[in-house]
Formats: C-alpha cells, sequence, structure tokens
C-alpha cells in the first residue's frame, strides 16, 4: 500500500477505536434509553387512565424538548417557533387523515413542518440570537393569524374535528417511538461531522465558517429536524384531543414550555430536557387545573432563576455548585456594602 | 496550475456607513510567495484580510482564487478554494482538546482536499507547529502563545494553498517573534503555501519576507522589496520612521 | 396618570435591573450569550407580570371612557383622546431623541451603547447609567400602556401584540437609530391602519408581518441601518 493509503487506514482505525473508547458513553446512553423505553412501554398494560394520559403529555414534551435542544442548544439559536410547527403537524393531521393512513400522516406532518422550516429558516436564520427568538414567535404567530382567517373566511369552520381516531395504545406508542427517536437521533447526532458543525457554529460562527462549514446549510437543516419531530408530534396529539382550532395547537405556550424544559434541564445536554420535561409534566398536570395563574408564575420565576444562577440547567448541578452560589452571595453582599461606602466618602467629600 | 495568481484583489474596496476601511487595494499574489503586509493601525490591514477571506464582502471590486470570481461568496467557499485565515486574537474553540480543535478543519475544508504527508491528520499538524505535548488540554487552558500556535494549526487544518496570518506575533518576546518568524518561513517551503503575513514587528517581518505591502489609510501606498519600501518616503513619513531605513 | 405610571413603572425597571440584568453582565462570557440569556429572563418576567396580574385584577376585559368627544381637525373628525396620545407620544419621542442627541447624559448613554467598557474608562458611572437608561425604557412603557387604555381594552395580556411590533420598528429602523425606529413605527402604524382600511380589518397583524419579512428581505440591517 503505498503511504497515503496507509495512513487513511490508519486513521479510520484509530477513529474507529475511539468511537469505541467513546462507546463507554455511548453504552451508557443507550443502555439508558433501553430502560426509559422498557419501562414507558409497561405504563399502558398496568397504569389507570389518568396515569397513561400524563405519561403522554410526559413523552411529548420530551420529543419536543430534547429535538429542539438538538438545535437550539447546540447553535444558540433560541427558537420559539416549536408551536408553529407543532400546529402545522396537527392541522395536517385533521386534514388528510381520512385519506391517508395513521402513520403516512405522521410522516406528512413531519414533511410539511420540515418544508415550512426550510422557507422560514432561509428568511431569518442570518439574524442573531435576540432577534432570531422573537423573530420565530412573530412567524408563528403569523402562521396562527392565517390559519384562523383562512378557516374564517374560507372554509367558514372554527376548528375542526377529527373522527378516524385511532386507540389509545396506537397514540402512545406513536408518542413513546417518536421520543425515542429523538432521543437516539440526539445521540447520534453528536457523533457526526453535522453535529461538530452544529457545535462549531455555536462556539463561534465565523470562525467554523472560515473553517470550511457552510453554515446556512447546516442551519437551515438543524432548524428542519427539530421541525419535523414538532411537525410529527402535533400530527399525532391532535387525534387525542380530536377537536383542534388554532388557538390551541398554535398556542404560543407550546413553544415556551418545550423553550423552558430544555433550558431548565440543561439545554447542550442529552438527559437534561428529558428530566426537565418528566417533572415539568407532573408539576403541570398537578399544579395546572388548581391554580393556572400560580403554575405559570412558578414557571417564570423557574426561568428567571434558572438562567441566572444555573444556566447548565439541572444537568449541570453538582456540589461544587452550591458552593459556587453560596461566594456568589458572599460578593453580592460585599458590594452592595462597598457600594454604600462609596457613596456616603462621595457625599462627604462635597 | 494555470496561468492565473492564485489570489487577486482587484480594486477592492470595503466601506462601512460613512468609513471607509479598504480604498481601491489591487494586489495579485502568485504561488510560493511570502508576502508581508505592514502599515499603521487603522489602516485597514485586518478588514483587507476580511475581505480577502470572504468573511466580509467588498463594497466595490474583486477576487479571484486561481482567476474563479468569488466576490461575495461565504467564507466557507473561500476555505474550500484554500485560502485559510487566523484571526487577531486567537478564536478557538475553548471548551474542546487542543486536539479536537485542530481536527475541526480536517473535518471540514480540509477533508476534500489533497495535502503533503506533514498535513495528514491531526497528530502531524500538533507536530508541525509543537503542540503535541498539549493535545488532550482543553484549548481554553493553554497559554496565549500556544493559543496562536493553535490558530496556525486550525488554519493548517484546512488544507490550504494560502495562509493569511494576522499579527501572529502580536504580544511575544524578541525570541519568540524569531522562532515564530522562522516557522513562517518552513511552513512555506515544506508545504509549499503562499504566506500573506499582517504584522507590526516591522524589523523582524522585513528580515523574513520577500515582498512588501504598505498599507496607508485603506489605501496601498508601497508593493515592493523591502529594501524598496524601507526607502520609500511616503511609507517612511507615514509609518516607518527613519530608524528602519538605516 | 401619566407622570405617575411613568415614576411607577421606571422605580420597578430599576429594581429590576440590579435584582436581575447586573447579575447577568457580570456572569455572561461574551454579547450573545448576554442577549440570549437577557431575553429568556425578560420572557420569564412576562409570564410572571402577566400572570401576577391575572391573578390579581382578574382577567376580564375593562376599559374606561376618557375624552372621548369628537374633535375637529382640518375636516375631518377624530376622537380627542386619540389626538393626545399621538401628541404625547410624539412628544415624549421627540423629547427622548433630543435629550439622546444634545445633553451629556444622552451622550453617555449613546456611548454606552457603543461601548460598555469604553464608556468605563472615559468616566461614565455605567454601574448607575444602566438601571436608570433600563428603568426610562421601561418608564416609556408605562406611559404607552396609560395612553393605550384610554382608546382600546385593558386586559393582562395587552401587551403581547406590542412585543412583537416593537421588536419589528426596532428592527426596521435599524439597530441603534432612534431616529429610525421612530421613522419604522410611524410608517407600520400608517400602513396597517391602511390596509385595515381597503382589505379585511382581522389582517392587521399578518399584514404588518409581512411587511416586516419583506423589508427584512430586502434589506437585512434595516432600512436606516447605520452599521
Amino acid at each position: 500500500m503505498n503511504p497515503w493509503r496507509e495512513s487513511r487506514v490508519r486513521r479510520l482505525g484509530q477513529r474507529l477505536a475511539q468511537g469505541l473508547l467513546d462507546r463507554t458513553h455511548l453504552g451508557r446512553d443507550l443502555l439508558v434509553l433501553f430502560a426509559l423505553t422498557g419501562w414507558a412501554l409497561a405504563v399502558p398494560h398496568y397504569g389507570s387512565d389518568f396515569v397513561v394520559s400524563m405519561a403522554l403529555t410526559c413523552l411529548m414534551y420530551v420529543a419536543l424538548a430534547t429535538s429542539w435542544a438538538l438545535f437550539c442548544g447546540t447553535t444558540r439559536y433560541l427558537s420559539l417557533a416549536t408551536a408553529a410547527f407543532f400546529g402545522i403537524g396537527a392541522y395536517t393531521s385533521a386534514l388528510f387523515i381520512d385519506s391517508l393512513g395513521w402513520w403516512p400522516v405522521i410522516a406528512a406532518g413531519a414533511g410539511v413542518a420540515a418544508l415550512v422550516a426550510v422557507v422560514m429558516g432561509s428568511a431569518v436564520l442570518h439574524l442573531r440570537g435576540t432577534y432570531f427568538a422573537v423573530l420565530t414567535f412573530g412567524m408563528t404567530e403569523l402562521i396562527r393569524h392565517a390559519v384562523t382567517y383562512w378557516e374564517k373566511q374560507v372554509t367558514g369552520t372554527v376548528g375542526r374535528v377529527l373522527t378516524v381516531v385511532p386507540e389509545r395504545d396506537t397514540i402512545y406508542l406513536t408518542v413513546l417511538a417518536l421520543a425515542v427517536l429523538a432521543v437516539a437521533v440526539s445521540i447520534v447526532v453528536r457523533r457526526t461531522r453535522f453535529g461538530l458543525g452544529l457545535m462549531g457554529i455555536g462556539a463561534d460562527e465565523q470562525r467554523a465558517q472560515t473553517l470550511g462549514v457552510n453554515t446556512r446549510l447546516a442551519k437551515i437543516g438543524g432548524f428542519a429536524l427539530t421541525a419535523a419531530f414538532a411537525g410529527a408530534v402535533g400530527a399525532a396529539m391532535s387525534v387525542r384531543w380530536t377537536y383542534i382550532d388554532p388557538a390551541t395547537v398554535f398556542s404560543p405556550f407550546i413553544g415556551f414550555q418545550t423553550v423552558l424544559i430544555a433550558l431548565i434541564g440543561g439545554i447542550a445536554t442529552l438527559w437534561g430536557p428529558l428530566i426537565a420535561a418528566v417533572v415539568f409534566s407532573l408539576l403541570a398536570e398537578t399544579l395546572r387545573l388548581q391554580a393556572p395563574q400560580a403554575y405559570l408564575m412558578t414557571l417564570g420565576l423557574l426561568l428567571i432563576l434558572c438562567v441566572l444562577y444555573l444556566p447548565g440547567g439541572l444537568a449541570s448541578l453538582r456540589w461544587s455548585t452550591f458552593g459556587q452560589w453560596r461566594e456568589d452571595t458572599r460578593a453580592w453582599w460585599r458590594e452592595l456594602r462597598r457600594d454604600k461606602r462609596r457613596d456616603e466618602a462621595r457625599e462627604n467629600a462635597t | 496550475m494555470n496561468g492565473h495568481p492564485q489570489l487577486e484583489a482587484r480594486g477592492v474596496t470595503v466601506r462601512f456607513g460613512g468609513l471607509t476601511a479598504v480604498d481601491g487595494v489591487s494586489a495579485a499574489f502568485a504561488a510560493g510567495e511570502l508576502v508581508g503586509i505592514i502599515g499603521p493601525n487603522g489602516a485597514g490591514k485586518t478588514t483587507f484580510f476580511n475581505a480577502l477571506s470572504g468573511v466580509v464582502a467588498p463594497t466595490a471590486g474583486d477576487l479571484y482564487a486561481h482567476g474563479r470570481r468569488l466576490t461575495g461568496a461565504g467564507p466557507h467557499r473561500y476555505a474550500a478554494q484554500g485560502i485559510a485565515r487566523t484571526f487577531q486574537t486567537p478564536r478557538v474553540f475553548g471548551e474542546l482538546s487542543v486536539a479536537a480543535n485542530i481536527d475541526f478543519g480536517l473535518q471540514f475544508a480540509g477533508r476534500h482536499r489533497k495535502s503533503s504527508w506533514l498535513l495528514k491528520d491531526e497528530d502531524s499538524i500538533l507536530h508541525l507547529i509543537g503542540l503535541s505535548a498539549q493535545a488532550r488540554l482543553p484549548a481554553a487552558a493553554v497559554t496565549p502563545s500556544q493559543q496562536r500556535l493553535l490558530e496556525i494549526g486550525m488554519a493548517l487544518a484546512t488544507r490550504p494553498r494560502l495562509l493569511l496570518l494576522d499579527e501572529v506575533a502580536a504580544g511575544l518576546t524578541e525570541a519568540e517573534v524569531d522562532s515564530m518568524a522562522q516557522l513562517i518561513r518552513r511552513l512555506r517551503d515544506e508545504l509549499d503555501l503562499t504566506v500573506i503575513w499582517i504584522e507590526h514587528a516591522v524589523t523582524t517581518l522585513l528580515r523574513y519576507v520577500e515582498r512588501v505591502i504598505v498599507l496607508h489609510q485603506g489605501r496601498k501606498i508601497a508593493d515592493g522589496t523591502p529594501a524598496e519600501v524601507v526607502r520609500n518616503a511616503e511609507v517612511v513619513e507615514a509609518y516607518l520612521g527613519d530608524e528602519v531605513a538605516a | 396618570m401619566v407622570p405617575v405610571s411613568f415614576a411607577v413603572l421606571m422605580a420597578t425597571g430599576i429594581a429590576v435591573h440590579r435584582l436581575t440584568f447586573r447579575r447577568l453582565a457580570a456572569t455572561s462570557p461574551n454579547v450573545d450569550v448576554f442577549e440570549a440569556r437577557g431575553l429568556m429572563v425578560a420572557f420569564g418576567l412576562m409570564f410572571l407580570v402577566q400572570n401576577f396580574a391575572q391573578l390579581v385584577w382578574g382577567a376580564d376585559l375593562r376599559g374606561y371612557d376618557y375624552l372621548t368627544d369628537p374633535v375637529q381637525v382640518a375636516g375631518s373628525q377624530f376622537a380627542a383622546n386619540k389626538l393626545l396620545l399621538l401628541g404625547l407620544s410624539l412628544a415624549f419621542s421627540v423629547v427622548l431623541i433630543v435629550s439622546l442627541r444634545m445633553t451629556l447624559l444622552g451622550k453617555g448613554v449613546r456611548a454606552l451603547m457603543q461601548s460598555p467598557t469604553g464608556a468605563q474608562l472615559v468616566g461614565i458611572d455605567t454601574r448607575r447609567l444602566h438601571p436608570l437608561m433600563f428603568g426610562v425604557g421601561l418608564g416609556l412603557s408605562g406611559v404607552a400602556g396609560c395612553l393605550l387604555s384610554m382608546t382600546y381594552t385593558i386586559t393582562p395580556s395587552m401587551g403581547e401584540p406590542y412585543t412583537v411590533t416593537a421588536l419589528i420598528v426596532i428592527t426596521l429602523g435599524g439597530f441603534g437609530s432612534m431616529g429610525g425606529a421612530l421613522a419604522g413605527g410611524l410608517a407600520l402604524g400608517v400602513i396597517e391602519a391602511v390596509g385595515m382600511h381597503f382589505t379585511n380589518p382581522s389582517l392587521k397583524s399578518l399584514l404588518s408581518y409581512a411587511v416586516f419579512i419583506g423589508v427584512l428581505l430586502w434589506k437585512p440591517n434595516g432600512l436606516f441601518a447605520r452599521r
């Protein structure tokens, strides 16, 4: 073999070995996923309707938050458009479930959402963080208003009723499959060139560009991937609710909750969004019906506290974090006293 | 390759609002040249580099790589054409290891480009720039001068034909500047690169390069051998002063 | 009521800034991260405040009548309160723009906008100025709410459409350009009103988003971008 080919083979071998060494992580991740899947599969058999319903909401948010974090966590382009893609999926389902079957309509929901994401992304992905975030929010509202208008003027309805409804267990299994797929895709993408490119974009986009990353393509691709998942989940959940209208399926709250869960769980980690999704679904189901305002206020407060004091999310919580908080509080107190002393000194001087 | 220069700027002008940072600069760079760019602060050197690497699209003028028009293309296209650059302040991926930083370029722009055996993988590049011992450390943990070397390594990982170095010797001691200059010369010789080098350490630069371009207030005021440039009256007045000529 | 709302909101703004943004500025590694976190904090505050209002005052629509008599101006009739709204908001905008340009404080603020470190180095007390400007901004939104309450219904979530509109206006006007923001805001209002007249009123938001996206595609840095 000529030296060039030989080194290529050696490199390939090195890469495989590294991947296998990495296998400790990969193995652990896959094992946990397997265990959780098994546990989740058991729920419909042993749980009551209420438990299944709660598990369903939980799995929905696992799928949404994990797929959101896959793109938005790595590239730091915070998208608030989850509700738009969710709603698009829901409407696709409502419109076509009679003509297509169950699985085709889920795929269609994902496909249409991804297409819309490509269009939306081409328009706004060149903007910086804040503007991108608010613009995606704005575009979600735009789509909501457009659909409301269309329904009212053109088709003359307010909402839509779904008549062909599969069994509870089918829906559950579908959403479970989507959640597992979201986590699996996250595990895989992190190890590919695509994932590396996304991480580069999040770390220093311009530098990544000069090193050869086609950032535009990568961003649109990642955005479309997120949208596809949200669309599929929306298509699945719409049959659960049997009646949909623009206000519920395009509710910005879906987007906020997804972002919240991902942020509080740990935006760039793999398991953070999952853990947070579970915690929040429990919180939501217990609090939301009793005191919806208190629930939302708690969410808001938690978000603020999390961003201020735990920016890496729950997944980054360590024993040392508490020590760091103690230090910070002391420093803040010292600073306050120093400010007061400085102001007094200034007054005495004049 | 063909008859065209490796990189050519024709009348490149870069304007930001009311400020003209680069004003009608034309220059052609042939394969294998070692060119220095000098000039006072604010002369537009880094902006010129930004235009040459696609980071900034010129307001007017054109850029050609091997005769192919690249004006307005994104930086990744420039990288694909073999134009690599470093940044004045090292922009490394702090959380990745030193080796992973180098690997980044190999994964993207360097992936499909042929190169010499010296750049065949991250270990050889690390060896070339002298950071083999620091390979597993996170990039944020190495010293600033090591980060400078890492910057160069990352650029080399894209397997370029042309290397734009932006003040890589800034803040180094005289001995370090000299060894940096020797490294640059070695890179040019062994890797068959074209190197364009912005630097303020003018005395050292003038000893190593074969051609000097002087920018002042966005315009090119001189372009020739070091000997010619130090005698150029306009250059002396704008930047060098009398000591260098001596 | 206008001065009162200004004062209350300004005080709230300064308090909020001290509690949250100061910590953010200290712990964020760079500007982009700071912006992203600031956005999240702001959304959290939105949740908090909106739902607090809903809890305390209920979600029902409210309103009141004040100066609703029509006034004749140049041959057309306008409600007096809407004229007052227009007059006061223009006045406030002009005062803000003028004070940013002419006064020393205004210069300090513009310096802070362009380079926080540089501003500190030349002796501007950024630790006082930052919360102050944030407070002024919040105070002005309080004034806006006060003025709007004269003519529109009051709900806890009445501010939502204006959040996005505000960002549309800032983006259209070009980042950092006050005059641009004013012009953009006026233009958007006119376009919305005219559009509503010629097409369907329920298309109002659609129209503003469509205009916004159209402008962004044409001029990605806003209409009056300085940089």
